[in-house]
């Protein structure tokens, strides 16, 4: 998800790939012509591969054993793809996986390469080029082939739906414990604060960063909880009570309640099983997020 | 017939028209608002097409006037008038796409023309063929031409007032063109049956009425795209309110710009602008309540929540409330919402605030009387002791024409001895730029940055506020003038920071931009 909202929204890197033939008789050598890289935000590295989803690609179509080299270069003004970009302003921006490979005849192989943006605000909006050079070093001739890369650096600074995903904000994290327990022999016509019952504290914890109001409530849905309650399990929501309905929770704090059940003696809730759902939500949140709390209860006979 | 029960008629059917003009007019700028704003270039261009229109109307009105005077084609013109009304909303969408490369002076211009020209014409050429068909006689020309134009003003009159004030916000643009096609058809029914021609009145009415009904009832389903979905919808005093859901993110859009962003899961807010007026409670930290103008979608009070401020929000769109309610998740626990306007609500209130945040973008304009020496005047009288006004303004940071936000720092140095600044787009130099500027004011020292970036909860914050702390803005302090009640011309010293941004849009969120 995280890649993929960074290939498409921040980056949208095009590649086109108009394979330059340096052709020497049959033989020859492919890579990219041209690769463009847009919306780079500044005080970021950049992965190739990810931010394309591609390597970027050298074919070797001359000779077996051929040993290659890829280099940085800054281009002469004069070489620039258009107006509009100006040479790197420093080549230690870009750094290569691996300088150097042999390749049999007819392998290609995959580089990659790391682009860093200084964080200077003078950088804002600017339009980039550098070249990567791939040469033959046993070659009796020259051989070699040019990729300009475009940059462009957005006019903005990371934003903060980009920082939610960088530093994994995006999942509200809270939890309601127990997730389940289980009363046995519950004893009829008595209100019984389950906590104490079961030895376990019921707890309503915020994991997340932010302060958020949680409604705590009996719930008689089995919605958004995976469970399938026999209708003749279900308990009546009025037997359950809890001493909290709304709780501010400030980030990573947790609070904890008393839910008290109270099942009325009578004879058709004799040697029953129950089951009582506790949910706690955001408050006011659309779609509803929620965590849940099964209490399994067995009544007790005569 | 009878010619007086005629005569009133026409009376009756030229106070229709005048109110129809107007009323087309009105609603014709709403239609253009969600493409090109309802800034001064859409106002101008409503007003130049029908200017235009109604004079080439009236041209060709008193020829025909002269040529034919006869009641039947007088109320044919009325009837084609009515029957080109009715499609204008529906055809809208592809027309602003159209025009949408011309620009932000043409555009509207254009759209303008191709959807309101020709009912323009034909509502034009109605009062010269009224008056030739109300003139017995030459000595009575004066009187009989000035009551037909009073009847007219009259109803143009009544026609701004019941659209501006009630329809448009009530039941829509589209509605209003569907009422008033039907109006006017409704008039050359009229007509028939005063004229006895009761088969034709009643065919017509039916025939007629059945397609406008249908425009009138029907709404195409929306386009629905794969990554945008649209919650919301809705006409209102101030323009057009949007909420969509985009990726992970609930925008609130109005008139196309945007007012408010959330994360969905976790109801972070996604625009920097509203983590930097956490820089408040930082500064004071002893401060308890805020009064934030311009509560748009609630990222404000939420975020001053979490340092325990509860803020009072005051916004002058009523369905904002429901809008930051339903779909932000705006809380009570926040604060409480007003609905009035900031200036006024500042004046009439008697509550003391520690902080004072406005906030205050429609869809293009900056309300310039909530930017004036006089209004900072009134906020001071309302802060406490170490109170703090905070401002988001939005403007070019650099170059010719980024006189607006060193006015406003001139403005607020007159009231505030020490005030603060901050662009994340300082040092970049980039001209033709815009950006939101944050203000700080206050009339004790605020603290330095460094002194108080330790405090700031959650690493969110925490990374947004280092970046502004990086982004002080110096200024010369002789750039910029003070804007005051009666002087401020801050729209000119903004220089058309809507347009920039709506081209941005188009450019970068084209789906978004045109979903219907």
């Amino acid at each position: 998800m995280f890649r993929l909202m960074i290939q498409k929204a921040l980056f949208m890197a095009f590649l086109l790939f108009y394979f330059a033939g340096s052709i020497y008789g049959q033989s020859r050598l492919t890579a990219p012509g041209q690769i463009e890289i847009s919306m780079v935000t500044i005080g970021q590295i950049y992965d190739f591969k990810k931010i394309s989803g591609t390597y970027y690609e050298v074919a070797n179509y001359v000779q077996d054993g051929l040993k290659l080299k890829i280099e940085p270069l800054i281009p002469s003004p004069d070489r620039l793809a258009s107006k509009e970009f100006e040479p790197i302003p420093d080549l230690s921006w870009v750094r290569l996986d691996k300088e150097e490979f042999t390749l049999k005849y007819g392998e290609n192989t995959s580089a990659n390469f790391y682009l860093t943006i200084p964080d200077d605000a003078q950088l804002l909006g600017k339009k980039y080029q550098f070249n990567l050079s791939v040469y033959a070093i046993n070659y009796p001739r020259p051989l070699s082939l040019t990729t300009q890369i475009l940059v462009t650096i957005s006019e903005g600074r990371i934003s903060p739906m980009e920082l939610i995903q960088k530093l994994e904000l995006n999942e509200l994290e809270f939890d309601l414990t127990p997730h389940k327990c289980l009363l046995s022999n519950f004893p009829l016509g008595k209100k019984i604060d389950i906590s104490q019952f079961t030895g376990k504290p019921f707890e309503l914890s915020n994991q997340s960063e932010q302060k958020y109001v949680f409604t705590l409530t009996v719930s008689s849905s089995t919605e958004n909880c995976n469970l399938e309650i026999p209708k003749n399990q279900r308990g009546d929501t009025d037997f359950l009570t809890l001493d909290s309905g709304e709780v501010i929770l400030e980030s990573y704090a947790s609070k904890k309640f008393r839910p008290c059940l109270s099942i009325p003696d009578q004879e058709n809730y004799r040697d029953k099983e129950l089951v009582f759902l506790i949910k706690a939500q955001v408050l006011g949140q659309i779609p509803e997020q929620s965590r849940f709390s099964i209490i399994r209860v067995k009544t007790g006979g005569k | 017939m009878n010619e007086s029960v005629k005569k009133y008629y026409l009376f009756f059917t030229l106070f229709i028209t005048g109110a129809a003009v107007m009323v087309l007019e009105l609603a014709g700028t709403r239609v253009v608002a969600p493409v090109y704003g309802s800034g001064l270039f859409v106002w101008a261009s409503l007003i130049t097409v029908a200017l235009t229109c109604l004079a080439i109307g009236y041209w060709i009105g008193g020829k025909i006037a002269d040529k034919k005077p006869k009641f039947g084609t007088f109320y044919l013109i009325i009837l084609v008038g009515g029957i080109l009304i009715a499609p204008v909303s529906q055809v809208a969408s592809p027309v602003l796409r159209l025009t949408a490369n011309l620009g932000f002076r043409l555009g509207p211009l254009f759209s303008a023309y191709l959807l309101f020209a020709a009912p323009l014409v034909l509502l034009g050429m109605v009062s010269p063929y009224a008056i030739k068909l109300a003139t017995n006689e030459l000595k009575v020309l004066g009187s009989t031409a000035g009551r037909l134009y009073a009847i007219s003003t009259l109803g143009s009159f009544i026609g701004t007032l019941l659209t501006g004030f009630l329809l448009i916000p009530a039941i829509g643009t589209k509605k209003i063109l569907c009422l008033q096609s039907l109006i006017l058809i409704l008039l050359w029914i009229g007509y028939q049956l005063i004229n006895k021609k009761y088969s034709l009145g009643l065919s017509s009415a039916v025939l007629l009425s059945l397609p406008l009904l249908f425009i009138f009832t029907y709404f195409p389903p929306r386009k629905e795209s794969k990554k945008i979905r649209m919650l919301y919808k809705s006409e209102s005093i101030h323009g057009q309110l949007k909420v969509f859901e985009e990726g992970m993110e609930r925008k609130l859009y109005l008139d196309n710009m945007r007012q408010s962003s959330i994360h969905m899961n976790t109801y972070l807010p996604t625009g920097e602008i509203y983590y930097s007026f956490e820089l408040l409670p930082l500064f004071n930290p002893g401060g308890k309540n805020a009064l934030l103008i311009g509560l748009a979608g609630g990222n404000i009070p939420r975020r001053l929540w979490e340092y325990g401020i509860v803020t009072d929000c005051v916004d002058i769109e009523p369905k904002m409330e429901y809008i930051a309610r339903k779909y932000f998740g705006f809380l009570d626990y926040f604060g409480k919402i007003y609905i009035n306007d900031g200036r006024s609500y500042i004046n009439s209130t008697k509550n003391g605030y520690d902080f004072v945040v406005i906030d205050v973008f429609t869809g293009d304009d900056i309300p310039f009387h909530l930017l004036t020496r006089e209004c900072f005047q009134e906020i001071k009288n309302l802060l406490r002791k170490n109170g703090i006004l905070g401002i988001n303004f939005m403007g070019e940071i650099y170059g010719k024409n980024s006189l607006g936000w060193k006015s406003v720092y001139q403005t607020l140095h007159q009231v505030f001895p020490y005030v603060k600044a901050f662009s994340l787009l300082k040092g970049s130099k980039l001209t033709d730029t815009v950006s939101n500027v944050i203000f700080f004011a206050s009339t004790t020292p605020l603290k330095s940055p460094e002194d108080i970036r330790p405090f700031c909860k959650g690493s969110l914050p925490q990374h947004i506020i280092d970046l502004f702390l990086k982004c002080e803005l110096d200024i010369d302090s002789k750039e910029g003038i003070v804007l005051t009640d009666d002087c401020s011309p801050i729209e000119f010293l903004r220089k058309n920071v809507s347009q920039k941004v709506r081209q941005k849009q188009i450019y970068y969120e084209p789906e978004r931009y045109f979903l219907e």
